[in-house]
């Protein structure tokens, strides 16, 4: 079971207070495939597998796995994201789908020359196969 | 399995109360006797009633949690008039609305009103959304709920026109227009039966005043979209989307029964399920069953309600080491944008919230994301129990401030349909009477007029002012009017009154000079009262033998609106106890019985040629026989006088009763043969006649039009003279 947390700081002047609430701990063992959407051609027992398929191209060939809403902002520059010799190390076992045609998977990411980098991968599902969508690195790791 | 938080709550500092244009809950409870009884509407309006299945049409109780500012029970109560105005509640896709007893704190609009998108301002109301309603005079609150059919798009039976059935229903049943507040589909579902044929036209923009929409997906819901294969950008950035995805797959491992319980997830429709039905598939953005859907008619006013999130990535956000943004805006409530929610609304609000997104491995298990969530505002959203806050989808009916805005939407509308009061009418505008200029009464009087130029002022003060003050629709729009007697002089004697209609605000909407049709019977009004939609006058009547100073008739006026003017719609001259009718004399009349005579007071005794002589103390003489009844009738006094034309013994002239009675036969008896050699004539009117004996002419005159009446009788056609006559 997860853990949360809710952390409340009241400033002196009643009005500096951050509230960090800590959510959403799924479970392993959990069924990645029962959210997932027909949208998703592939098998929903299969789709970690094929998600970190995906996520390994990224040395090679990261444009192949840029999504539609990604390619604007990344401007041709997939494979600055992910420079070539990038040791990539997905997570099937992170799976996590969204339920409406994607979800994240846990992503390490080591670049020549720098300090490993563990991302959630926000991935969705176009043109036949798996892409990202956008990634956020998480907290303390990067 | 308890996926519940830590509850706890931080009011910092000296927080401001925003509690609403909270309702004065005094009085009483609501009148088991009003004339338009809510209950009886539930019953009626029930879903069995109307033939709609599993669907569940119900008047939400007062809930036990709910208290008013007071700390006591929130008293639900009619208006100030009695009336009860229908609201009805729609609740949003996969939800419901049904309160099933006064403990049921479950449904989408009775939960605590506890969360708040202000950084100052923490909330502290002490009720629900159902229970702010119940709080405002009037509001008769009623639940629509379909969530047996939730998975079905508006146009279902059991969706948009059920709903169109009820609203029909409750429009029947109250008279009232019917005011819907709906949460998300519940929009859509509202938008579907406003937008086709009711009872009173090709749209029910007759029977819906107002629609308040919390996070409806007017043009569609992004959430829904995602499900999409192919997205449509345009509808919200790919930020923004990606956002939207980190925090669903967070949800997508928890299964339906654990999104119940109490996080971010049980803030978003169950995924796939759901966005997979027909109702998903209609509802993303740009979908065919979207755009089939009819504008709201312009009819209807529409206050529109969102949440507006925005996002800011800790770490960033980006592709991998490609950078893009920090901060992300457009997540509108999770699942609706504020864009789409708002769209198409007369008037439109939202509450915009801001959190710091942190990424993190889970701490019992490295493979699971865990997401943390900081709000950016300088004090606590929401109580921490509530994780979503306030702008999040199904948290947007416990936010403040746009539960704010929709009481008052609804508070205005309710309010609109109040007729003016008496003390608003103190203040209210006076069209031009007696000469003087329109103008605004202070206090109840025109200011600015010299003392010796007259007056104009409200009729009545005291217990006697309530007499001269009536409400109800007037114009036949469904909302209340008032009726108001003015009085005016230009400084001599009082004018005859004018009745003044007023509608809400108060405005004029026409006023009526009671001398058009009570002659110069001044101050003459005695009560107003509004009937069936108008307004009956009780008033004094001027005779045409009055002086200016003293009407001694009465009548009774009715006044209507045609739209136009105010008009006449009956004039009733009534007869007093003195007038002489051609049947009798006040409550006397001719063929009265001899029991009849002992109920007025009577008391008689035998005459001569079969007659009897009967009087009572302040009555006039009556001739009566065993055979015929009462045949002749006579006043004691001078103080009779005739209905018709006001003729006085002692003071009228024949030459009156000629003019008063133009059309009536008058057979002249002037040469001793009126009956024992007197003076007369005979006036022959419907149901009797009228003896009215007449004096020589004055002096050496021969004008016999000058003769005085002497005496006044009624009779039938053989004893209205002075001719002996028997009654056998």
């Amino acid at each position: 079971m997860g853990r949360r947390t809710v952390v409340l700081a009241g400033g002196a002047v009643a009005l500096a207070v951050v509230v960090v609430v800590s959510v959403l701990v799924g479970r392993s063992g959990g069924d990645p495939g029962s959210a997932a959407s027909p949208a998703a051609s592939a098998s929903a027992s299969n789709q970690p597998g094929e998600v970190a398929a995906a996520l390994r191209k990224l040395p090679t060939s990261p444009e192949t796995v840029v999504a539609d809403g990604a390619r604007k902002q990344l401007a041709g520059h997939a494979a600055q994201a992910v420079p070539p010799g990038s040791r990539v190390e997905p997570s099937p076992r992170s799976w996590a789908p969204d339920g409406v045609g994607g979800g994240t998977m846990l992503v390490t990411v080591t670049s020549p020359g720098h300090r490993p980098v563990t991302y959630a991968a926000v991935m969705v599902f176009e043109h036949g196969g798996w892409k990202v969508l956008a990634t956020f690195p998480l907290q303390g790791s990067a | 399995m308890s996926r519940r938080l830590p509850r706890a709550l931080v009011t910092l500092g000296a927080a401001v109360l925003l509690v609403l244009p909270a309702p004065v809950l005094s009085g009483s409870q609501a009148a088991a006797s009003a004339p338009s009884d809510p209950e009886s509407w539930a019953r009626g309006c029930s879903a069995p009633a109307l033939g709609l299945g599993e669907d569940t049409v119900s008047r939400a109780p007062v809930l036990n949690g709910d208290r008013s500012p007071s700390g006591g029970p929130v008293v639900n109560r009619p208006d100030a008039t009695g009336k009860w105005y229908p609201i009805v509640l729609v609740h949003g896709w996969t939800s419901s609305d049904t309160v099933a007893d006064p403990d049921d704190d479950t449904g989408a609009f009775s939960h605590r009103i506890d969360l708040s998108s202000n950084r100052i301002v923490a909330p502290h109301v002490t009720r629900s959304l159902i229970g702010q309603l119940q709080g405002l005079p009037g509001a008769a609150v009623f639940t629509f709920d379909y969530h047996p059919y939730s998975a079905r798009w508006v146009d279902d039976k059991h969706l948009g026109p059920a709903l169109g059935m009820v609203i029909d229903c409750l429009y029947r049943a109250s008279g009232q227009k019917v005011v819907l507040l709906a949460h998300s589909m519940g929009g859509l579902i509202s938008r579907w039966a406003a937008t086709h044929p009711g009872i009173t036209g090709a749209d029910r923009s007759g029977e819906i005043s107002t629609v308040v929409t919390f996070g409806t997906p007017e043009t569609g819901s992004v959430a829904a979209l995602l499900a999409a294969v192919d997205i449509d950008l345009s509808a919200a950035t790919s930020e923004a989307l990606a956002f939207i995805h980190l925090i669903l797959s967070a949800c997508g491992r928890l299964s339906s029964r654990e999104i119940e319980t109490g996080t971010v997830c049980d803030k978003l429709p169950a995924p796939a399920r759901t966005f997979e039905s027909d109702a998903g598939i209609a509802l993303r953005a740009g979908s065919g069953q979207l755009a089939a859907l009819l504008p709201w008619p312009k009819g209807i006013f529409l206050e529109a309600l969102a949440g507006d999130t925005s996002f800011e990535a800790a770490d960033g956000m980006g592709w991998f080491q490609w950078p893009s943004t920090h901060k992300v805006t457009g997540a509108g409530d999770m699942i609706v944008t504020s864009g789409s929610a708002l769209a198409g609304a007369g008037n439109a609000r939202s509450v915009h919230c801001d959190y710091q997104l942190s990424p993190a491995r889970g701490v019992a298990d490295q493979f699971l994301l865990r997401v943390g969530l900081i709000a950016k505002s300088d004090v606590a959203l929401q109580p921490l129990g509530s994780f979503g806050g306030a702008c999040f989808h199904t948290s947007l009916m416990r936010d403040i401030e746009l539960t704010n805005e929709a009481l008052g939407a609804v508070h205005d509308d309710l309010s609109s349909r109040a007729p003016p009061t008496p003390a608003a009418l103190r203040a209210a505008p006076v069209p031009s009477l007696c000469g003087h200029r329109p103008g605004t009464l202070v206090n109840g009087t025109l200011p600015n007029i010299p003392a010796s130029q007259g007056s104009v002022e409200l009729a009545g003060s005291g217990r006697r002012a309530r007499n001269m003050y009536a409400t109800g629709d007037l114009d036949g729009d469904g909302t209340g009017d008032a009726a108001a007697v003015l009085q005016c002089s230009r400084g001599g004697v009082g004018w005859p009154d004018w009745i003044v209609f007023y509608r809400p605000g108060p405005k004029i909407m026409g006023a009526f000079d009671m001398g058009s049709v009570v002659g110069g019977a001044r101050d003459g009004t005695t009560r107003i009262a509004y009937r069936d939609g108008k307004i009956v006058v009780d008033t004094l009547d001027a005779r045409t033998s009055d002086t200016g100073c003293c009407p001694t008739g009465r009548a009774v006026v009715t006044l209507r609106w045609n739209g136009r003017k105010i008009v006449a719609d009956s004039v009733q001259h009534l007869t007093g106890p003195t007038d002489i009718t051609f049947t009798g004399i006040g409550n006397v009349h001719l063929g009265m019985s001899r029991a009849q005579l002992t109920d007025l007071g009577y008391t008689g005794s035998e005459g001569a040629a079969g007659c009897w002589e009967f009087s009572a103390p302040g009555k006039p003489y009556v001739t009566w026989g065993p055979q015929v009844g009462v045949v002749r009738i006579y006043p004691t006094s001078g103080d009779y006088q005739t209905a018709i034309g006001g003729i006085k013994a002692n003071v009228s002239l024949l030459a009156s009763v000629d003019e008063d009675f133009t059309g009536y036969p008058i057979e002249r008896h002037l040469h001793g043969d009126f009956g024992q050699g007197s003076d007369g004539v005979l006036v022959h009117g419907p149901g009797g006649v009228i003896g009215i004996g007449v004096g020589p002419p004055p002096g050496a005159s021969a004008d016999d039009s000058l003769r005085t009446v002497t005496s006044i009788t009624v009779g039938d056609a053989t004893h209205a003279g002075s001719m002996e006559v028997g009654c056998n």
